[in-house]
């Protein structure tokens, strides 16, 4: 395991913005941490790697000790943060650059690095600007740049495409994608459940401090998924075939509202091609076909009663 | 080597600030051609005429001999102009009538004792003249304590007394110019507080505070980067001035220019120290450069920076004492002009005590909020 937590818990005062979780990370996973905004994503993370100290708990990365070998481990680590972590009079090769010395990178070894995560993050031909003259989605990108000068084999991307124009979130996804091909070991936080679905392998979602559900996507889904919803709409109505829809295995209602057919079958019966044919096979035309699979927005919503997207809208 | 790095970058982005740079620059430029050359007048030490003195004598002895001797001195009597009377009550008409400031009396029945009458409003001349016979009285003094140990010292001679101190070995003393650009080069270090204060609050405002948290970094490492940077900030700033105010308005530095920067760079920690431990103690930046911004403004004052100190009322120069402008002041005009070194060495003690002890609070301050 390249991460081990082990019942951290974090409190400001009388808030307890990290209770008692606990998580492995295998490396070359993207481990996704799901959640809305102050669920305690950012200050689990700033615990894991030593930014804030934790009130309890036991965190082991690269099977070391954090708290004893705190310089050595984050050597090893880099950090994209929530909030773009940048100097805006300094240029964006400046900018790499210092992160890079911080890191004992010097000569031509870090000149070649700082080029190289340049061209990875797409900005070496803006490499002499200053970074406030930059768009929002460059110094996100920018942000990434910092991070990676160092090799880090544990990366943390925190929020990594809040704000931002599409273009630089799909810059931001594809170099993700990227790493993780490369074999990189990442902790990717959002509360766009898209991404963390597109990215990640292994998820935990975070609400109030805690982890209240964790696994695959396929297995989060599960857990909160019964039933399957098909809608369909046809040129025209023959109840024959409504009838063998209904007597079909694993469907469990079919009901008919105008040229509307609704069926609701079991979780994971895969049996819309046997239902489509049956359509077809009765001499009726699918004018328009929606199924209805369970998101992690959904799984959002069932373990907490809140939808990821009001959350972040409130605040 | 981290720290050196991180002071690199932090005067770099101190110096891309090309709006703060420039105010921190010009500002004390233009000043310094203003009060320079409207407060000229000040510096300069008119001639003045010997103080007129009338001497009643009513003593026969030794005292009367040394003291007339001295008097009739070249060098007294560029100062003090004496006039022997007879009579103590036809002195005293001449002093009233103001045909004399000050009348010296030698009492009869008194052996050694000299009384100093001044007259009324002649604060100046009298003061004149009691400082010379202070000054007699103690070679005179020191003579007899040396005969009574039994010594016989002939190097003390109540006649060297009045040693005509020039402020450097040409005679020269600050103008206006120089002055100026001395208590305006200080009061630029000053503004350095807020360098101090801003580059300990940038990496919040930037969010750059958790990279450098993040990477293989002491706390001593950022702490000792950011005050080096601000540091090597002001030092530029001094330097710019200097080289300036010296090859264009044409200002006396002296010819000691390394102590002249030994004591910028003193006056760079203690700037930095201020803005530092301002900002740790109050935790907010904009609290922070409101209190420097009017902080400033009043140690120039109390430090001769707009008004010059030997103008100031007493009560004022009493409050001298803790302004650092005050004390940087009088270690360059001491430096530049050969004066005390024993107050250079005072002040300078004092001024890296006090940076010093605001690092340690800053420090301690720093590691509680970590913790």
């Amino acid at each position: 395991m390249i991460v081990e937590v082990k019942n951290l818990i974090k409190r400001y005062g009388n808030v307890l913005a990290v209770d008692n979780i606990s998580f492995s990370i295998k490396e070359g996973e993207i481990f996704g941490l799901l959640g809305p905004n102050g669920a305690g994503k950012t200050t689990a993370i700033e615990a894991i790697i030593g930014i804030r100290n934790a009130d309890k708990g036991e965190i082991s990365i690269f099977g070391k000790d954090m708290k004893r070998h705190a310089s050595e481990i984050k050597r090893h680590i880099g950090i994209v943060p929530q909030d773009i972590a940048i100097y805006p009079d300094l240029t964006a090769y400046e900018n790499v650059e210092f992160f890079g010395r911080l890191y004992d990178l010097r000569g031509p070894l870090l000149k070649s690095r700082v080029e190289e995560v340049l061209e990875f993050t797409g900005l070496l031909d803006k490499r002499k600007q200053q970074a406030r003259k930059f768009s929002g989605g460059m110094k996100r990108r920018l942000n990434i740049a910092c991070a990676l000068v160092h090799r880090p084999s544990l990366i943390i991307m925190d929020e990594p495409t809040v704000g931002i124009d599409p273009q630089s979130r799909k810059h931001i996804i594809e170099s993700v994608k990227k790493m993780r091909d490369e074999g990189s070991t990442i902790i990717y936080t959002s509360h766009y459940m898209e991404e963390v679905e597109e990215l990640c392998s292994y998820i935990a979602i975070m609400d109030h401090g805690k982890i209240i559900a964790r696994g695959s996507k396929e297995e989060l889904k599960a857990f909160v998924t019964v039933e399957e919803k098909t809608v369909i709409t046809l040129d025209g109505m023959n109840y024959t075939m409504v009838d063998r829809i209904k007597s079909m295995d694993n469907v469990i209602d079919c009901s008919v509202v105008g040229n509307v057919i609704t069926i609701i079958s079991r979780k994971g019966t895969n049996n819309l091609n046997s239902i489509i044919q049956l359509i077809i096979d009765s001499g009726s035309q699918i004018i328009s076909l929606a199924s209805e699979k369970p998101d992690l927005e959904t799984v959002f919503l069932t373990l907490t009663g809140r939808t990821l997207r009001d959350e972040v809208a409130s605040i | 080597m981290k720290a050196l790095y991180i002071a690199y970058y932090t005067a770099l982005r101190n110096v891309r600030d090309y709006r703060n740079l420039t105010t921190m620059l010009a500002l004390p430029i233009v000043l310094i051609l203003i009060l320079g050359s409207a407060l000229a007048g000040t510096f300069q030490i008119e001639s003045i005429d010997p103080v007129k003195v009338v001497l009643v004598n009513d003593n026969k002895g030794a005292l009367l001999q040394n003291l007339k001797e001295f008097l009739q001195q070249e060098d007294t009597k560029k100062i003090i102009n004496t006039e022997p009377v007879d009579d103590f009550e036809l002195g005293m008409e001449k002093m009233k009538t103001g045909k004399a400031f000050a009348l010296i009396h030698l009492e009869k029945a008194s052996e050694g004792k000299i009384d100093v009458y001044i007259r009324s409003g002649s604060m100046f001349g009298g003061s004149i003249v009691q400082n010379v016979l202070d000054g007699f009285i103690q070679s005179a003094n020191a003579e007899y304590a040396y005969s009574i140990l039994g010594g016989n010292d002939e190097s003390i001679n109540p006649y060297d007394t009045i040693i005509e101190e020039a402020i450097n070995p040409d005679g020269k003393r600050p103008a206006g110019l120089d002055y100026y650009a001395i208590a305006m080069l200080i009061m630029t270090m000053m503004y350095g507080t807020t360098y101090g204060a801003s580059t300990m609050a940038e990496d919040q405002f930037y969010r750059t505070e958790i990279r450098l948290k993040s990477a293989p970094l002491h706390p001593y490492e950022i702490f000792t980067g950011k005050v080096a940077g601000t540091i090597l900030t002001l030092m530029l700033d001094a330097s710019i001035i200097f080289i300036f105010t010296k090859y264009v308005y044409d200002v006396n530095w002296g010819d000691n220019i390394l102590f002249i920067m030994f004591t910028c760079f003193t006056l760079a920690v203690v700037a930095t120290s201020i803005g530092v431990a301002s900002f740790m103690l109050i935790g907010d930046e904009n609290k922070t450069q409101a209190l420097l911004s009017i902080l400033v403004p009043v140690l120039t004052f109390f430090g001769g920076g707009y008004m010059p100190y030997h103008t100031m009322s007493s009560a004022v120069k009493k409050l001298s004492l803790i302004s650092p402008n005050y004390l940087g002041l009088r270690i360059m005009l001491n430096t530049i002009y050969e004066g005390s070194q024993g107050q250079i060495m005072q002040y300078m003690v004092i001024l890296w005590t006090a940076s010093l002890l605001l690092f340690i609070i800053s420090a301690f301050k720093g590691r509680r909020e970590l913790a």
